[in-house]
């Protein structure tokens, strides 16, 4: 076997890289795919909370390749799908602990054994943004509608280009419809045409992600919430599905535009 | 009643004062990504600064030491923006 090894990055902290690569190495995971997802934001660890491992943590990546532990110590099993694993980052060790060959090696150890390998990739473009970008062969993009995402967002394509990664795809993470509908809020046209590059999905702002990850259960599994359900079409997309991008949009009846219009907050999204 | 109607007319003329904060968003983007794309090497900035300087000296005497030399932002436009002091202006360099 012959698996893909994709970091998921962003430039900008916060935009939701983390979220999207346990929501995607799950989506994948749901479709049958054997997946791994690393945490490489060392001494930031943070992938195995959202997926709701934190408690089962035993080894960690740099104990794996320091060579205290073997690889399937490292590995946790996801709770519910049983072809996914976590290898969690070191929580005490800074990201100077392990070096590109070191994390290169690695990945294509995995590549032997799973169908994606999945990198959580840590925030700034310094040693441990370099060290996952070495040692990946496609990028996922993660930015949000924002000026100063979308301009960490390509800054960081500039790297890429220039480390010869595969052409990048873009997520446009936590998009609000009804700001959208307003003017107030960049679309994917907008940004697509900023960034020049292909769009891979679009991801509503929801408040079920935040639910989700409180409980540690990806909002992937949810199929009702809009972002789960466009969670569930990137994992497709990039699993080689052809799925339309949809619109993202705000329910706009009448009942909606009436909260809308004496206050209540009555932010339910249909889904893209 | 009254009220009412002139509550509508003032949010629908508020409508059309306010301006799409992501048109905003989108133009000043625009500017910086074009900005920080070009952040052209110290070395490229220098050796061009070089030719422009070779190039001007072959009509005037010109001070070596550029006064100004940057790319920069005016408006809506991104401009090389170099100010050369001519050194002794009636002593032109004769053009061969």
């Amino acid at each position: 076997m012959k698996g893909r090894t994709i970091v998921i990055t962003s430039g900008k902290g916060g935009v939701g890289k983390t979220t999207a690569t346990a929501n995607i190495g799950t989506g994948l995971a749901m479709r049958g795919q054997r997946v791994v997802v690393i945490d490489t934001d060392i001494g930031l660890r943070n992938l195995d909370v959202v997926m709701g491992l934190e408690n089962r943590i035993v080894y960690d990546l740099v104990n794996l390749i320091e060579g205290e532990c073997k690889l399937h110590q490292a590995m946790i099993r996801d709770k519910s799908q049983h072809e996914l694993y976590l290898i969690p980052a070191a929580q005490t060790r800074d990201k100077n602990s392990i070096n590109p060959d070191q994390l290169r090696e690695l990945c294509a150890k995995l590549e032997e054994e799973f169908d994606y390998v999945l990198m959580d990739c840590p925030a700034g473009i310094e040693q441990g943004f370099k060290n996952a970008v070495a040692a990946a062969k496609e990028a996922i993009i993660v930015t949000t509608p924002e000026v100063s995402a979308i301009r960490d967002a390509d800054r960081v394509i500039g790297l890429l280009e220039s480390a010869e990664l595969q052409r990048p795809k873009l997520i446009i993470n936590r998009i609000n419809p009804d700001m959208v509908k307003r003017g107030d809020m960049m679309d994917q046209r907008d940004v697509v045409s900023l960034l020049a590059v292909d769009v891979l999905g679009l991801v509503p702002a929801d408040e079920k992600t935040i639910t989700a990850a409180n409980k540690g259960v990806p909002v992937v599994h949810d199929k009702k919430a809009a972002a789960g359900a466009a969670f569930l079409r990137i994992a497709a997309r990039v699993d080689g599905d052809e799925v339309p991008l949809m619109e993202i949009e705000s329910k706009s009846g009448l009942l909606a535009k009436f909260k809308g219009l004496v206050g209540i907050n009555g932010s339910a999204y249909s889904h893209a | 009643m009254l009220e009412f109607l002139r509550w509508l007319l003032n949010q629908r003329d508020f409508a059309k004062d306010r301006e799409n904060t992501k048109d905003t968003a989108r133009q000043r983007l625009q500017l910086v990504l074009m900005h920080d794309r070009l952040d052209l090497p110290p070395e490229t900035m220098e050796s061009m600064k070089l030719e422009i300087y070779e190039v001007v000296s072959r009509y005037l005497v010109v001070e070596e030491d550029f006064m100004e030399f940057e790319i920069r932002r005016l408006d809506e436009l991104m401009v090389l923006v170099s100010n050369i002091q001519v050194k002794e202006l009636d002593r032109l360099v004769t053009v061969s």
